[in-house]
Formats: structure tokens, sequence, C-alpha cells
């Protein structure tokens, strides 16, 4: 006769015996599934490669290759496909690209999907149809930016910056900043994607057209809107500096001017980004001062000042590099010595000088940037 | 019977690095794909080749090492390097290692056959 426990515990066992397997199972089949699904998908693309670049060769014409593509109906797939090339093509190639997702449908998919689509398709379609620069999506994407989920928001800033709609900018920054938990450089990368074409329009709102800024100025209409959640306050100086470092990002000379334009009234941070953009850019504006930058209260903006100092090679700025050679900042300390470095014999004498100086910071720090460039110090 | 020129197609992307190498063939120049860093240097320094097009962002070793490698022992071997925008850092470290050209993605294949062209006919 059996205990009933141990039978009790012999039917957990066996039942624990059928779920592993069943779960082993599963995730067999699930395995071999994909596998199967990937060497089909590896199959189409081979063929439909030969044939689309004959295409773009203007072998086949659009007629012949969307014949070929038709009866495609996974148009996940399709998208695989063609997405590398959307987003590697420019010109004619693109165009003719387009034409292609076009005529097979794909466009038509991904419109229906991000109208009437669940949360995951429309975000889905937003990125594909940013990627294939349909402007007739753009009224559907930007209303996504008034979407309580962010996952929405993400898609359709990214759909719009790859749509190449520079004047949708705005819209996305606002959904970004405000709506989302997306850290400031998280969002600055998306916005990155507009790529330099916004450019012309950041240095505008910075030269004072605030109303460029949804619920900015005179357009107070998201303003007014009650949103169903406020997840941040951003600080307006927050928009100057993002469009800052996109600026200094895209190296746009062009918006030197109104960058020093800004300068004088910053506050110490996005005083930061704006040197940081000069950096950047490799330029500053003709008529800037950094001296009274060098001597700044914020360190950051010392520190920051100093590093720029190579981009004016400003000989009467040399007293106050050499006064940052004290500074109460390591890296204050560093990046002056490194600016005198670069000053040329000059500045290379001053700083044999003051490594065996009686000042024991500025003679620490002028002995490690010259060692760090070789240059040895006379016993 | 003229010998076709050789252009070295270095580029990670397959897609990408089969249609710059379908058009370079469509123009009469014979190529050979490779599609990380190590293998390019390998083409670049081992086989007889007239160009290069270098990605930048390769596996192992990178666009810009593979330049100054070749660079090292083939000084003047005409390189047209490929990169996205945003590393534009980096596109200007290979002008100064000697690249002869770059173009950024996204980008016209027909362009960066032009700049070929241009390249080797004043190389």
């Amino acid at each position: 006769m059996i205990d009933p426990y141990l039978k009790i515990l012999l039917y957990i066992i066996i039942a624990l015996l059928v779920i592993i397997t069943l779960l082993l199972l599963v995730i067999i089949t699930n395995r071999y599934l994909v596998s199967v699904n990937q060497d089909k998908f590896r199959a189409k693309k081979q063929k439909w490669e030969e044939l689309y670049l004959n295409y773009l060769q203007g072998d086949l014409n659009l007629k012949e290759i969307a014949e070929s593509f038709k009866d495609e109906k996974r148009y996940y797939w399709l998208w695989k496909f063609f997405a590398p090339y959307l987003d590697m093509l420019d010109g004619s190639d693109f165009d003719k690209t387009k034409a292609l997702c076009r005529e097979i449908s794909l466009i038509g998919h991904y419109r229906q999907k991000l109208e009437h689509g669940n949360l995951s398709e429309k975000a889905t379609a937003a990125r594909i149809l940013g990627a294939l620069r349909c402007k007739e999506s753009i009224t559907g994407m930007i209303s996504l930016l008034d979407s309580k989920h962010q996952l929405l928001i993400q898609a359709a800033s990214l759909g719009l910056a790859k749509s190449g709609e520079s004047k949708t900018f705005f819209p996305a920054a606002r959904a970004l900043l405000d709506n989302t938990y997306f850290t400031y450089e998280g969002a600055t990368e998306i916005l990155a994607a507009y790529g330099e074409n916004a450019a012309p329009l950041m240095v505008r709102f910075l030269e004072g057209e605030t109303e460029l800024l949804p619920g900015e100025g005179k357009d107070q209409s998201l303003k007014k809107k009650k949103k169903s959640f406020d997840l941040k306050t951003v600080d307006p100086s927050t928009y100057n500096s993002v469009m800052i470092d996109l600026l200094g990002f895209f190296r746009y000379r062009e918006a030197l001017p109104a960058l020093h334009g800004l300068i004088s009234e910053a506050d110490p941070e996005t005083t930061v980004h704006i040197i940081k953009a000069f950096l950047s850019i490799g330029e500053v504006p003709a008529s800037f001062n950094l001296k009274s930058y060098l001597e700044h209260p914020y360190w950051v903006v010392r520190n920051f000042s100093a590093r720029v100092w190579r981009l004016t090679g400003d000989r009467e700025a040399i007293p106050l590099l050499i006064k940052l050679l004290d500074d109460p900042n390591w890296w204050v300390r560093f990046n002056a010595a490194e600016a005198l470095y670069e000053a040329g014999e000059n500045g290379l004498d001053i700083l044999s000088m003051k490594a065996e100086g009686p000042d024991v910071k500025s003679a620490a720090i002028s002995s490690y940037v010259l060692s760090r460039k070789g240059v040895e110090l006379q016993a | 019977m003229t010998e076709k020129q050789v252009i070295l197609v270095a580029e990670d992307d397959p897609g990408l690095n089969r249609l710059i190498s379908f058009k370079l063939q469509k123009e009469g120049y014979q190529v050979i794909s490779v599609f990380d860093g190590k293998e390019a240097l390998n083409a670049a320094l081992n086989e007889k080749i007239s160009a290069i097009t270098l990605d930048i962002m390769m596996p192992f070793l990178d666009g810009i090492q593979v330049l100054k490698k070749v660079r090292a022992v083939k000084p003047d071997l005409p390189v047209v390097i490929l990169s996205v925008k945003s590393r534009e850092n980096d596109l200007h470290q290979a002008l100064e290692l000697g690249a002869n050209a770059y173009m950024t993605k996204p980008f016209q294949p027909e362009q960066l056959i032009e700049k070929l062209k241009q390249i080797m006919g004043s190389s």
C-alpha cells in the first residue's frame, strides 16, 4: 500500500514533468517556426533583391516589378526588405523605391493602420510612413503627438522627423519634452533626425520667433488643451538648449549670429550650451568677447571658454588663461593649460615657467600638460 | 583587350553592398565586395585594386583604422568614405588621413560612382 502523501507527491512530479515537456515542446516548435520563417524570408529577399536592383537600373519597369511583389501580403516582410534601402538611398533611387512601395500597396496598408490600427500598429505605421517620406500621412502623424501614449508620441516624432517636414519640428519638440518621460538627451536624439533642413527654423526661433513653438506666443491652442496627463513642466530655456545643441550638432555656421545674440542674456546653463555649439561648429562669431566668459563665475562656462580659445587665438586673453591655471576646478586648469600649449612658443614658455613656479596648482597642471605633450622640463 | 578596373566595396550592410556593387558592375567595373574592416584591409593590401568605397562603421575594424593602415602602404590609392551624417567628426578625420572624398548617407549611388570616376581619372 502506497502512503497517500507519497501518492500526491508522485502526481505533482508527473504533472510538473508534463508541464515542463509541454513548455519545451512549445519552445522547440516556436524556434523551428521562426527558423522556417527566416529561411522563407531569406529566399524571398534573394529573389526580390535581384528584381529590385534591375528595377533601379531601369531594366524592369514599375508594372513589371510590382507584378512580382503583388501576391505578398506579409507587409512586414516587404517593409523589412525595403527599410535599409529607404534609409540609405536618396534621389531617383529613393523615388523609385517609394513608387514601388505605393504600387504594391505597402503605403496604403500602413496608412490604413495609422488611422485604424491598434497602438502598436499605429506606432509601426508612423515609423514606416515617415521613412517613406509619405506627405499624405503628416496630418495623421501630427495627431498622434497629442496621444497619451508615449510610444505613439515617440513613433510619430521619429516618423515626422524622417518625413523631412521641417515645420513639424516644433510640435514634435513640444510633445517629446512636455508629454513624455524622455530625458533631454533622448528627446534631442530623436529631434536630430530632422536633420539640417530644420536648422533655419530653429535659428528663427532663437532670434525671437517664439510663436513657432505651439503653446508659445500667439498660438496658445496647445496650452489651452487640458491634457489628461501632465508629466512635467519644462523650463522654456530647455527648448533653447535643445535647439542650440542641434545647431552645434549640424555644424550650422549660419546660426552663429543668432547664438551670439542670445549669449549676453543667457543663463549660465544656456551659456554653456552656446559655447559648446561654437566648439562643434568650429568657429566663434567675429565680435564674440571671449574674455568675459573666461572670468565667468560658473566653472563650466570658464572650462568651455578655455577650450574655445583655440578657435579665437586671442593673444589678449592669454593673461586670463594664465590666471585660470590657478582655478579651483581641475578641468578649468587643465583646459587653460592645454590652450596655453596651443598658443605656441610664448604659451610653452609660460607653462615651463609655471611648472617650476611656487604656485602649487598651476605648477602641477603645467607639468602634467607638458608631460602629456612629451615636453621635458630642464632640471 | 583592356583590363577592367577593380573597385573594393567595403560596406557591412549586405543590401547596400550588393546595390553599390551591382551599379559598379553595370558601369563596367570589376568589384570585390567585403563586409567588415578586416576583410577590407586584407583585400586593400593584397589585391590589385583601383579604388575603395569605404564605410566608416564596420565590424572588427572601422573604416578610419582601415584607411590609416592602407594609407601607410598605398598613399595614392583613391578612397571614397561613406558614412552617416551623425559621424561627421569621423568624416573630417578621414579627410585628414587622406581620404579623397566622402559621401553621407542617404546618398545617390550614381553620385558615388561619379566621384569615383573623377578621383580615378585625376590620380
